[in-house]
């Protein structure tokens, strides 16, 4: 019986890394770890496939330093061994941050923090008067066709001046609020001046608020 | 300025570079900047062996940085040209401009219009007169460049044959031509004299209506005729030990390892078995090896043997044992096209495929055994027959067949022919005892015949469009319902065919199908025949005076390239396609077809 090791990878996706979309990403990792000639755990059957999971996935055009996914190995690796392998197998917009033993609980993930940065200003009598809205109706693309929604309930907080915001969103089973739809609300219910927004996550945090 | 058009276009990741093995080099270190360029898409261009090879032969050169280029989607086009952002290359994001070099592969005719925007994008005047010192040398190579006829007048220089070699001769000559502060058309003049060089400007043509009265040197030292490159060891030229791994899927996503160039088997509509002859192989010992670096430096989970008739590589078993030995304790899928249905071939692809594949392709070609013949395909009904039960025993249950139509010396019954032998191998299917409700699934996959440089069939006529209907028709009603037939499209048939043996007057057609917003022609969404037709019009020309039959005369616009294989060879071969004569595959004897002219591969044996 061969013990299973199982490892939870802490890593940034950031510069051309953006664009990569999950499933492109999915099979860049699966490479990556391959060449790292890490001892991965394949599933069995007909179609064997590596047995790696991921945390809410990162949308395209969304930079982070907190993704992580969780990997089974065949035998055991020290953890720095392992990161240092694994960096020199991957490419240069992706870096393993830290690598601990154990399986982390990704379903206890509630909301996500994003730091937002915006061409044009919004003044702090802008942003109190959005969150004060009844609703905030978006629409939003499913596969009927186009739905329109309402947001309110998705978000947490917004606060920042300065063309640099922080808003915590819902993310994961029970709502999922991509920060790019955010800005589009901004955009439409308070100025088109926003402009262009870069993102990024920048930590995951419970229901209760805590940071994982 | 670039992120926010990257938020907008479909599939950004094709334009950011960054990718796992890609070449990141300081270009104030190099002497010359290479832009090498595949007129398509990213998807398409990076499955692309040649490209490859190329691009880490380029940079294994510290004085070179070879980045890569390809035709922005159509989305992406538009943003560009309303910023006003030229064309930039994958790796530093350079302007292609700023280039020495740019190098083009032309693996199809279809993307000579996408070579037209592809300039236009990268502010490069398109027509090579109109360069000067500040913009790159423009050079293209690849199957197409056999005759490079319709893009001479957009090409500085072609590039005739295998480049492993070449390649570095040329890039030595240019670097020497720049420390000596040589001019753009001096330079040129050095590199014209490394063998298999063509410079299309030092040539003059002259026509009577479609046929061409004379093509000459029009100046000292041009040679009449150049004589194309090719590597005679292959085990001993460079292969490259890693690659670039896409981030997104590709077209072709895995590891491809050539076998060997060059084909025995003489099939006479078949370009490519004369242009890469004579037949190299690579030693079993030399593939194990590459295939093992690929296998550790890419990460990649499947690994593809790519030649042009597998089967007939020498030592196919032993190679094959060791390289399953191989694939299975990396963990690999072996995919193996191009395989003769055998019992050997369906003991091996049940023996490689985890996932049991469940389609096969057989190539029958033609319908009938008089055809067969003609075109020198050199397999009988019988053989095709074998194949289907084997292959059914070996619990295939999708087929698709490769068929053509619009072949030389074709009549009715041979497409009706097509029908009546997709009806013999549903009938094996059904004489076998089956499982109930099972059914097959047979396909016959049609496409319509373009005569091609360099082969036997160059001189005939390239059926109409007229034509292609009504055969279409024919096989469509003589078939049973029970077969399924997938048609290439015939519109884009007929415009290969017209550029394929075109010469220099197309030139003003393809800038005006460019002007009109024809590019990427090769893909459905982008591809208007109207266009096409109109560009074709306002210019005085039609597509049949280049589909047109030619006479063994005439001066043909690829005459001044020399493949090894002989127009003596070709003319006979088409004789012999009249009376429905065989030649045997190198292998069973030589028929003394000029490849010999190497003393390499094969033809020393």
């Amino acid at each position: 019986m061969i013990a299973l090791s199982k490892y939870t990878v802490v890593y940034s996706k950031e510069d051309e890394g953006i664009y990569i979309s999950h499933l492109d990403f999915l099979r860049t990792i699966a490479r990556s770890l391959r060449r790292a000639m890490l001892p991965v755990k394949y599933s069995e059957g007909f179609n064997p496939h590596a047995c790696l999971s991921f945390a809410s996935p990162l949308g395209v055009g969304i930079s982070s330093e907190c993704v992580r996914f969780c990997v089974q190995l065949t035998k055991e690796v020290d953890t720095e061994e392992f990161k240092e392998r694994l960096n020199s197998a991957l490419p240069r917009c992706i870096k393993a941050l830290s690598v601990f033993e154990g399986e982390e609980d990704f379903s206890k993930i509630a909301y996500a923090d994003y730091e937002i940065v915006t061409e044009g200003d919004i003044s702090g009598e802008q942003l109190a008067a959005f969150m004060a809205m009844d609703e905030i109706l978006m629409p939003k693309k499913t596969k009927k066709g186009i739905k329109e929604v309402n947001i309110k309930e998705d978000i947490f907080s917004i606060s920042g001046n300065n063309k640099v915001y922080k808003a915590t969103l819902k993310t994961g089973n029970e709502g999922n609020l991509k920060p790019m739809l955010l800005t589009d609300a901004l955009i439409k219910y308070i100025s088109p001046e926003i402009g262009f927004c870069t993102y990024k996550r920048l930590c995951f945090k419970d229901k209760n608020q805590n940071i994982l | 300025m670039l992120d926010k058009i990257l938020q907008r276009v479909t599939k950004p990741v094709r334009y950011v570079g960054g990718e796992y093995g890609s070449i990141v080099k300081d270009p104030k270190d190099v002497d010359i900047r290479y832009a090498f360029c595949f007129p398509d898409v990213y998807e398409v261009g990076m499955s692309h062996l040649g490209m490859r090879i190329l691009y880490h032969l380029i940079n294994e050169r510290e004085d070179a940085y070879c980045e890569r280029v390809f035709t922005p989607w159509c989305d992406m086009c538009e943003e560009m040209e309303k910023a006003d952002i030229p064309l930039f290359s994958l790796e530093t994001k350079t302007p292609v401009r700023d280039f020495d070099i740019l190098g083009i592969t032309l693996q199809y005719e279809m993307c000579y219009t996408s070579i037209l925007k592809t300039l236009d994008l990268a502010k490069i005047p398109r027509l090579s007169c109109d360069r000067d010192e500040s913009h790159p040398l423009v050079c293209a190579g690849g199957p197409c460049a056999y005759n490079g006829e319709p893009i001479a007048d957009f090409i500085d220089f072609f590039l005739l044959g295998e480049g492993e070699e070449q390649t570095m001769e040329y890039l030595d000559v240019y670097k020497e031509c720049k420390k000596k502060g040589l001019s753009r058309q001096e330079t040129i003049a050095e590199i014209s004299k490394i063998e298999g060089v063509y410079v299309p400007s030092y040539y003059d043509v002259e026509y009577d209506g479609d046929k061409i009265t004379s093509f000459i040197p029009n100046r000292e030292g041009a040679p009449t005729k150049i004589r194309k490159r090719i590597i005679k060891d292959l085990d001993k030229t460079y292969f490259p030990d890693k690659m670039i791994v896409p981030f997104m899927d590709i077209v072709h996503d895995r590891i491809s390892i050539e076998l060997f160039r060059g084909c025995i088997r003489g099939c006479r509509f078949c370009q490519a078995g004369s242009i890469y002859r004579p037949v190299r192989e690579r030693s079993p010992e030399r593939l194990l090896e590459i295939a093992e670096s690929l296998i550790k430096n890419s990460g990649y989970d499947e690994i593809s043997l790519s030649s042009l008739s597998t089967s007939d590589y020498k030592k196919l078993p032993e190679f094959t044992d060791k390289l399953l030995e191989l694939t299975e304790k990396n963990n690999i899928n072996l995919s193996l096209p191009s395989l003769r249905i055998d019992n050997f071939s369906i003991g091996l692809m049940q023996k490689v495929q985890k996932v049991r594949k469940s389609g096969l392709t057989f190539a029958p070609e033609a319908g009938t055994q008089r055809m067969r013949d003609v075109i020198n395909k050199g397999i009988n009904e019988e053989d095709i027959l074998k194949s289907a039960d084997i292959a059914f025993d070996g619990g295939y249950k999708s087929i698709k067949l490769y068929f053509m139509i619009g072949l030389p010396f074709e009549e009715t019954e041979d497409i009706e022919g097509i029908g009546a032998l997709c009806r013999k191998i549903l009938d094996v299917y059904f004489s076998k005892p089956r499982e109930k409700g099972k059914g097959v699934n047979l396909t016959a996959s049609v496409s319509s015949f373009v005569p091609k440089p360099f082969t036997p069939f160059q001189w005939a006529k390239q059926d109409s469009l007229l034509e292609l209907r009504e055969k279409q028709k024919v096989l469509v009603e003589s078939r049973s319902k029970k077969i399924n037939i997938n048609y290439h499209e015939s519109k884009l048939s007929v415009l290969e065919g017209a550029f394929a043996r075109g010469d220099r007057r197309l030139s003003k057609v393809l800038q005006k199908a460019a002007d009109m917003g024809c590019f990427l022609d090769g893909w459905s969404e982008c591809f208007d025949f109207e266009k096409w037709e109109k560009a074709f019009a306002e210019c005085g020309l039609s597509m049949e005076q280049f589909t047109r039959v030619r006479e063994y005369d005439e001066i043909l616009p690829w005459d001044i390239v020399d493949i090894g294989v002989s127009k003596e060879h070709l003319k006979r071969e088409n004789e012999k396609a009249k009376r429905a004569e065989l030649t045997k595959n190198c292998r069973e004897g030589c028929a003394g077809c000029g490849a010999a002219v190497w003393k390499a591969g094969d033809c020393i044996e």
